[in-house]
């Protein structure tokens, strides 16, 4: 197992080196000047402009530009925006805030989405069922814009029960962004889970246990679940990883200061370094996250063993 | 109608109110119409909307987010009186000039900043010097290119402009290098404020909690993307000393749920409230929100480099071809104001109607105008994306083809940086949109940065030597009306001309919760929230 977890750790390097140059080389093929832009309808002078570009190693060729910017980070200078503001301090500051929301997401997805899937699997074709089927399909179906402006205006402002935007009210905050980013993912996991278990229930291996005399509760506890789990653990991993990034809209419309906007912003503003430092964590997320769900399979099911 | 629309020109400011209490407006409260008794004790905190800044540094400070928050920390040589809009008091209590080029402000002698040091003409003459040197990279380093000995320091042969000298502690003088008759309101502007010697140390250390010399002073550091907070600088030197005792600007990335946050009594003021909201203003808020017209200006320009525009007469035919009014009420719910002027009617020398007949609706002379000038069957319209331009220009191509019998309209919508770019390569083949804003209320201001021959902004390539040399005169006149009037009449002349067609003045509708009272809410010109005459009634 520990050489298994190395290995893996090991080609974390070129998936790194790679992906940093292909998000650099992107941002790079962005037309327009990034500097000009910054004065908006007023246009800096050309020495302040020219400076600028100086500094931002913006007039060097593509390879030459990646290259210092490598170097920067070999030493720990992961590179500022425009206005100076180093690239680290951002991420600091930010990723905490996209974290615990990602974590309150999947809190939510997991609780709502197993009770959900289960009770429509041991229910199947009852009422329950068709209940989760139906809402879950609703939930899909309606734009997560629509979803987001609902919630804020009937809990937010209607009810008062929560607030609205920011993250001055600490967990409470999470909650209405939470639900949001939950929801579509959360009637998968539902659908996926009930699918997944209402076969294995079918299986030989369940109908043993419950030739044996085994309680209900714990066939499907311990012996079906297991099992069924194995493709909604799959699913929550790699969904986490994409809440990470793609939480751009949830983050900007409850006005949450994420790493999602920050990216958003960066790549408007065309500041390599800013995206490429912010992907690359996202990216470095990603396969860690894919590890650990490939370690849990190990746990979920004794069958696969890692060499 | 509930709200009232202030004009910035005739805007009561709270403080001048309690002065002038004969003039005041009559209060609903039923109190002794003495604003004051309403205001809660030491004048409470008031929480406003702002965006991110990019940066709090006066120098580089180049869009609204950061400007609004320096406003207060900072006072400038002058400020600007938005009763008249003239240079009024600043550090500098008197200024004189006999010439327009040299210039003698005497400073006032009790000013300090926040952290204890005196302020004194050395600061001004240090900060001015440290914002032109292209190393600093500071964006607003261009405004001081009227100064004599700007190009040296801009090109590294010199450390420090020619033209400025502290004669002693509290007299600055300024050379210019030629006459410039706005020069006094000029230096109101944010990019024109002192720092302390400290900031030079460490500018990073600095813009994170600038220390000013303004009405208010930093309460802890700037958190990005979350909050500025700013507590009421007790030892303050000027004489209208700010009314809420704490300022606390929050930012969001989205202005909806600000918006939304005021309905809900969560945040105090949103100055500036979103176009899809202007529908349901009054049902959302009642009498709780202002508009206040400002010197916001859109237009359309031509790129006169292309033949199709170069005739006169083609662009007079667009012009007369728009209808400004339905545009507005169809498209802005009348909360825009239509602009037949490129002096905003803001300032003392705009001019309600100087476009006169090249601005008058009237389609049939517009066809028949731009049918005998040949006036090209295809258009394209260039505007930059993602900021709500849209909808209005896709309005403004209907009636073109409608008008005129245009047959085919095309769009352009770029990202900023792509869309300065094809400007700077000249690639531009049909109107395009741009804005300006006064960053401070001078006609100069208004014309000579976008329409004068090789100006930065003059990306029509317009060239008129009758429109330079009035603008030449203008700035070198000694007297206030006779400057006025040459700016007027470089005015009609780029009316008459019309590399740019004069669309609409965008107006600021302030929403602002119950605690707050509606009467001290007022946006100037420059579209900033006079945020320091805020009156809150409730704790």
């Amino acid at each position: 197992m520990t050489r298994y977890i190395l290995r893996r750790l090991l080609q974390f390097i070129p998936v790194i080196l790679i992906a940093t140059f292909i998000i650099y080389a992107m941002v790079f093929a962005i037309p327009g000047d990034p500097i000009r832009a910054l004065g908006g309808d007023r246009p800096m002078s050309e020495a302040v402009q020219q400076t600028l570009r100086d500094q931002y190693n913006l007039d060097d060729p593509l390879l030459i530009q990646y290259f210092k910017y490598m170097a920067g980070v070999a030493v720990g200078d992961f590179g500022t925006t425009f206005q100076g503001r180093p690239v680290t301090d951002i991420i600091v500051q930010r990723l905490p805030v996209t974290l615990y929301l990602a974590f309150v997401a999947v809190i939510i997805q997991i609780i709502i989405g197993v009770i959900a899937g289960t009770l429509a699997a041991i229910f199947r074709d009852r009422f329950i069922d068709r209940l989760v089927q139906v809402s879950s399909v609703l939930v899909v179906a309606v734009p997560i814009l629509a979803i987001a402006f609902g919630l804020q205006f009937v809990f937010g402002l209607q009810l008062g029960w929560f607030p609205i935007a920011g993250i001055g009210s600490g967990f409470y905050s999470y909650i209405l962004p939470g639900f949001v980013l939950a929801s579509v993912s959360t009637a998968l996991v539902a659908r996926l889970l009930r699918n997944s278990l209402v076969e294995t229930l079918q299986s030989d291996y369940v109908r043993t246990a419950t030739a044996k005399g085994l309680k209900r509760s714990r066939v499907v506890g311990r012996h079906a679940m297991r099992n069924a789990m194995i493709p909604v653990v799959t699913f929550i991993g790699a969904d986490l990883a994409t809440m990470l990034g793609g939480a751009i809209l949830t983050e900007a419309i409850f006005n949450l200061p994420g790493i999602g906007q920050e990216v958003f912003r960066a790549i408007q503003a065309q500041e390599g370094t800013v995206v490429v430092g912010i992907v690359t964590l996202l990216v470095l997320f990603f396969v860690v996250v894919n590890l650990i769900v490939d370690i849990a399979y190990a746990f979920l099911d004794p069958r696969i063993r890692y060499e | 109608m509930a709200h009232r629309k202030l004009a910035g020109a005739v805007s009561l400011t709270a403080a001048g109110a309690l002065i002038l209490s004969s003039c005041a407006p009559t209060d609903d409260n039923g109190d002794d119409g003495n604003g004051e008794a309403e205001a809660v004790e030491g004048g409470g905190t008031v929480s406003i909307y702002n965006c991110e800044p990019q940066e709090l540094t006066p120098g580089n400070s180049s869009e609204v987010c950061g400007s609004k928050i320096l406003e207060q920390l900072f006072t400038g040589l002058t400020t600007v009186d938005y009763d008249t809009n003239e240079p009024a008091a600043g550090v500098a209590e008197e200024w004189e000039t006999d010439d327009n080029i040299t210039w003698t402000f005497t400073l006032g002698e009790d000013w300090t900043f926040h952290n204890g040091d005196e302020l004194t003409a050395q600061n001004f003459v240090d900060t001015w010097n440290w914002t032109v040197d292209p190393d600093n990279a500071q964006g607003g380093a261009g405004f001081f290119d009227k100064i004599q000995g700007y190009d040296e320091v801009v090109d590294g042969d010199a450390d420090e402009m020619e033209g400025l000298t502290a004669v002693d502690d509290h007299t600055l003088e300024v050379e210019l290098d030629e006459p410039f008759s706005p020069f006094a309101t000029m230096v109101s502007y944010t990019a024109f404020y002192p720092m302390p010697d400290e900031a030079f140390d460490d500018i990073d250390a600095f813009e994170s909690a600038p220390v000013g010399n303004g009405r208010y002073q930093m309460d802890g550091e700037w958190e990005h993307d979350v909050a500025v907070n700013m507590d009421r600088f007790e030892e303050w030197a000027g004489d209208e000393p700010g009314e809420p005792e704490r300022i606390e600007w929050s930012i969001y990335s989205d202005v909806d749920t600000a918006y939304m946050d005021v309905q809900a009594g969560d945040l105090d003021v949103l100055d500036n409230a979103p176009p899809n909201r202007f529908e349901s203003l009054d049902s959302d808020f009642g009498d709780n929100w202002v508009a206040s017209e400002t010197s916001s200006f859109t237009y359309l320009g031509f790129p006169m480099y292309q033949d199709e525009f170069e005739d006169v007469d083609v662009r007079h035919a667009i012009s007369k071809a728009i209808d400004r009014e339905e545009l507005m009420e169809v498209i802005f719910d009348d909360r825009n104001t239509a602009a037949y002027n490129i002096i905003p009617p803001t300032l003392p020398q705009g001019r309600e109607d100087a476009c006169g007949e090249n601005c008058e609706y009237d389609p049939d002379a517009a066809r028949d105008m731009y049918e005998d000038a040949d006036g090209p069957s295809e258009l394209t319209f260039y505007f930059n994306s993602g900021a709500g331009h849209e909808e209005w220009v896709e309005a403004i191509a209907n009636q073109l083809q409608e008008n005129l019998g245009v047959e085919d309209v095309n769009f352009e919508s770029l990202e900023f940086a792509q869309y300065l770019d094809l400007h700077e390569e000249e690639n531009i083949t049909g109107p395009y949109r741009l804005g300006w804003v006064l960053s401070y209320p001078s006609p100069q201001y208004a014309m000579e940065p976008i329409y004068t021959t090789d100006a930065d902004s003059n990306y029509f390539q317009y060239s008129s030597d009758e429109f330079d040399g009035l603008i030449q005169d203008a700035n070198s006149a000694t007297e206030e009306d006779e400057a006025d009037s040459l700016y007027q009449e470089a005015e009609d002349v780029l009316l008459e001309d019309m590399p740019a067609v004069p669309l609409f003045f965008q107006d600021f509708n302030t929403v602002y919760s119950d605690r707050i009272d509606g009467d001290s809410v007022t946006v100037d010109p420059r579209t900033f929230l006079r945020a320091e005459q805020i009156v809150v009634t409730e704790e």
